[in-house]
């Protein structure tokens, strides 16, 4: 065996692993090679104490007695989150369905009614009405050239309309050879005649 | 060295007694486990601060957990796990290796008192010196005595893994140590 076959030994193997064979033959007349392996054997010999004698500075009873305690209160800490969890999902769940069901009751049923115009243009009395009217909800169709208007809404917006229409659209208030005019709100208006 | 640390009660006792309340046994398996987790912990980290953090809640969760520990495996083998990973998640960027394996830390009389913060260098050393693979391999074989078969059942390894950073870790260490020595040098 040559000095670098025992190098290479020494390199991977423990140490006591060459005390036997041909590795210890060759130790024991190489000088170089022995006080190598001597070298490595007593430096690893103190990392093995130098290991053992890493110590804590806590003692055991208090390390135990910290950790009952703090796992402890992690146990009642994750109740606590578990508990509100649940209540963010009860209120996100609540909040979901809340949007979901209407909350100002049931929509009014919409009816649709159309006038015939005897002096108003279509024009004229779809502006009247969206004048007295303005919910959004009512629907104003006028379609020119043809004298109709045609109002969509609830039950009391059609009886509002067919009021206005009857008020300014009569030809026994406004001629219908007379010039109508539009007023800007509907008590201003003074139909002529 | 493997097995159960404690000479009285078999682990499996203490872990019934413990899962049953009682912290009287519990503080005989803290007893028991807590210098070789500081080491792993120490050896994993490379500092002494976090080293005894990750051992403090290494028995928090092993007090909250062991309810769950099935007891199919060693008790060593669950309780390095659970240090590995509490290691890994605390763990500082290590040290350089300029200065490490010095003459400094292996100069020990070992018929003497070793002082403690030369175990810490060493450790640290190791810690910085060392893949972590190789270095876990290293402490569990070398310096705690395992078998690489005891070690690969911590480890959760195949045998032949553990024997091959085992020879790439002796490698590593062993180069340093005779590259620092001055007698070996001057031949």
């Amino acid at each position: 065996m040559t000095c670098d076959d025992y190098l290479s030994m020494l390199e991977t193997l423990p140490v006591q692993e060459l005390a036997y064979g041909e590795a210890r033959e060759h130790a024991a007349y190489c000088a170089d090679c022995n006080r190598v392996t001597r070298v490595v054997a007593a430096r690893e010999r103190n990392m093995t104490l130098a290991y053992e004698s890493a110590y804590p500075s806590a003692s055991a009873v208090t390390v135990a007695e910290r950790a009952i305690v703090k796992a402890r209160r992690q146990r009642i800490a994750f109740f606590f989150r578990a508990a509100l969890g649940l209540a963010a999902v009860v209120v996100i769940g609540l909040f979901v369905v809340s949007r979901r069901i209407p909350v100002n009751g049931p929509v009014p049923a919409m009816f649709s009614q159309r006038f015939n115009l005897q002096c108003l243009s279509p024009e004229q009395a779809s502006e009247l009405l969206r004048q007295e009217i303005p919910d959004r909800n009512v629907v104003i169709r006028d379609r020119p050239p043809l004298a109709v208007i045609e109002v969509g809404g609830s039950d009391e917006q059609i009886r509002i309309a067919r009021s206005i229409i009857d008020r300014f659209d009569n030809s026994g208030v406004a001629k219908c050879a007379a010039r109508v005019i539009v007023p800007k709100t509907v008590r201003a208006v003074k139909v002529g005649g | 060295m493997t097995g159960f640390p404690l000479s009285g009660p078999e682990p499996f006792e203490v872990v019934a007694r413990t899962r049953d309340g009682d912290n009287r046994a519990f503080t005989a398996l803290v007893s028991a486990y807590q210098p070789r987790v500081y080491r792993w912990a120490l050896a994993l980290t490379g500092d002494q601060d976090e080293a005894e953090d990750v051992t403090q809640e290494v028995f928090v969760r092993v007090y909250r957990k062991l309810g769950g520990f099935r007891g199919d495996g060693s008790l060593d083998a669950w309780i390095y796990r659970i240090t590995r990973r509490l290691a890994f998640r605390a763990r500082r960027p290590l040290p350089r290796a300029a200065e490490m394996l010095s003459d400094d830390v292996y100069v020990t009389d070992p018929g003497g008192r070793v002082d403690r913060q030369r175990a810490f260098d060493l450790i640290r050393t190791i810690a910085a010196t060392l893949p972590v693979r190789q270095r876990e391999v290293f402490i569990l074989c070398d310096l705690e005595g395992r078998t690489p078969m005891d070690a690969a059942g911590i480890l959760g390894l195949k045998d032949v893994s553990v024997r091959a950073s085992l020879v790439k870790a002796r490698a590593t260490i062993r180069r340093r140590i005779l590259a620092t020595h001055p007698s070996y040098g001057d031949d």
